[in-house]
């Protein structure tokens, strides 16, 4: 296989003392100013398609929430550039305000261990830039790293596939979705209670409530498990992007790392044309009731009155893998680590739930309940459930759980990052800034002394790490110049 | 993404917002887990009424 290149955007909640959703989005807006870090500002917003959708049409418009669009009512907000506040980190990761959510966009990587740790760093970045925004205003402010307000109001925890253009909607719809519904098993974050579609205890998924169509390309409202938006920041004859937006925001790096894995099985068999076929009945009700499930026997309702189990699916996906794909250590990993957790998940909970967000933080919540004379049918479980996300190690229950040893918290660390394009940027930034014009997911603009220089970066490849060595900026760019005619992978 | 993307629909009847219909059975099987204090700890600083309080603009 090639190597696979991902990323991971995710929208913090973001609760300020004595403010609201109504000035949320200005206030993740000065959020995302006070970030103390090196950084560059200029973001390059030229080749940024949300309404192009990936089944070959473009939308007129996408849909808002409408509570949101009372929110903004009379309004009138500054100028989107200046609203977003896009910083671009030496790491090549994107910081910046989305929809009054701070978002961290990790880098692009290939390896898993890579993209974890870009995902832990956008963490310190956002306390670091907690501490900072709280010096400045003298206003207390907690982020939390899930998905939901608990009234109504989901935020994304995004994961964006580079994929060869070839490959089309029909096949990475039929290949990856009955794995976006099965994963939730594995990766979920779980939540206390439902937001939609009558009541639950507790929910594997974060996101569940919110998916009303199997394919779409809304991500704010009417959200789809398939989403098509076609927004690839790469040449679009040759690339497109996957971009998920159905699962959770993780707090286990081990369960981010197989969320992603899991997409890239998926992935590599639709890429050699050997995906399991599932046809489900009803792909969006049996999402919502895999993840309100108390039984965890998961079964599918398919097409033609036949039934499976999410366990069923997922291993029809490690079987193919085994035999059609050549995997890397990584993914041999993901496989057996999901195969030991699917036993654990029906014979030893307890085990189970120490690499799985979801099942962590219902046995925090039943200790809790213990512990206080509380039931599920309390509200106040919903507040111990939004505290697990809190990313502050001081204050945040998982990190409770951590120094509990409660949890796996130990990933791998990565000697040095993966060096795609993401890393390009990111030494772009950290070396040539006065030098740069703008830039992007896709390009750098350089001002030379002839004028602008657009640069584009190469999505599919690693760079030369001589790269890193260039002292000026004409033979970095001399560099990439040169990248630019290397073989197509 | 500009704002011109996007326009507002009206709320579906799948989605309303609502706190959590979140009864449900009584307390499962539980099995207290060793060091409990540091969570007993933290517990007493959060708020019980935080969640009902905290309220975000939807994202993506």
């Amino acid at each position: 296989m090639n190597p696979q290149i991902a990323g991971l955007d995710t929208e913090y909640g973001i609760s300020v003392e004595a403010r609201g959703a109504s000035s949320q989005v200005e206030d993740a807006t000065e959020f995302v100013r006070s970030f103390p870090g090196r950084a560059f500002v200029g973001w390059d917003y030229r080749f940024e398609s949300p309404r192009q959708d990936l089944r070959g049409f473009q939308l007129d418009r996408l849909a808002v929430d409408p509570l949101d669009a009372e929110y903004d009512a009379g309004k009138s907000y500054m100028p989107a550039a200046d609203l977003r506040a896009d910083r671009v980190l030496e790491n090549g990761a994107r910081f910046y305000n989305d929809h009054g959510h701070p978002e961290f966009a990790t880098p692009e990587c290939a390896r898993l261990d890579s993209l974890v740790a870009a995902d832990l760093y956008g963490e310190r970045v956002l306390l670091e830039t907690a501490s900072a925004y709280s010096a400045q205003t003298c206003l207390a402010v907690s982020i939390y790293k899930n998905n939901t307000d608990f009234h109504g109001a989901s935020y994304g925890s995004h994961e964006n596939y580079l994929v060869d253009r070839k490959l089309g909607f029909q096949t990475l719809f039929q290949a990856v979705s009955p794995m976006l519904i099965a994963r939730t098993i594995l990766c979920g974050a779980g939540k206390v209670g439902a937001e939609a579609h009558g009541s639950a205890v507790y929910q594997l998924s974060q996101r569940a409530d919110f998916f009303v169509e199997a394919a779409n390309a809304e991500t704010l409202y009417r959200r789809p498990i398939f989403n098509t938006r076609d927004e690839p920041h790469a040449p679009a004859e040759r690339f497109g992007r996957l971009h998920v937006i159905s699962g959770d925001a993780n707090m286990i790096p081990a369960t981010t790392a197989r969320k992603v894995g899991l997409v890239k099985i998926a992935l590599g068999l639709a890429e050699v044309g050997e995906a399991p076929k599932w046809d489900f009945a009803d792909p969006v009700r049996t999402m919502r009731a895999i993840s309100r499930d108390e039984t965890y026997d998961f079964r599918v309702e398919l097409t033609g009155r036949n039934w499976t189990t999410a366990y069923e699916i997922l291993e029809s996906y490690f079987a193919a893998a085994e035999r059609f794909l050549e995997l890397d250590d990584e993914l041999l990993a993901v496989i057996e680590d999901s195969r030991t957790l699917m036993v654990e998940l029906r014979n030893d909970f307890d085990r189970f739930a120490r690499r799985v967000d979801w099942a962590a933080k219902r046995k925090m919540l039943e200790q809790i309940q213990e512990m206080e004379g509380l039931s599920w049918g309390d509200r106040a479980l919903q507040s111990y459930d939004l505290e697990y996300h809190n990313i502050d190690p001081e204050a945040g229950l998982y990190h409770a759980l951590i120094e509990m040893d409660l949890v796996d918290r130990e990933f791998a660390s990565v000697a040095e990052p993966d060096r795609t394009r993401g890393w390009v940027r990111g030494l772009a930034t950290a070396k040539f800034k006065p030098a740069i014009d703008t830039l992007g997911w896709r390009a750098i603009r350089f001002r030379t002394s002839e004028g602008p220089l657009d640069v584009e970066l190469r999505p599919d490849m690693l760079y030369s790490a001589e790269l890193a060595d260039a002292e000026d900026v004409g033979t970095f760019i001399n560099h990439l110049l040169e990248a630019q005619q290397g073989p197509q992978s | 993404m500009r704002d011109a993307d996007r326009t507002p629909r009206p709320a579906s009847p799948g989605t309303e917002r609502k706190l959590g219909d979140d009864s449900g059975p009584g307390v499962p099987d539980v099995r207290k887990p060793e060091g409990g204090n540091e969570l007993l700890r933290r517990l007493k600083k959060i708020d019980p009424e935080q969640a009902q309080k905290y309220r975000q603009r939807s994202g993506e």
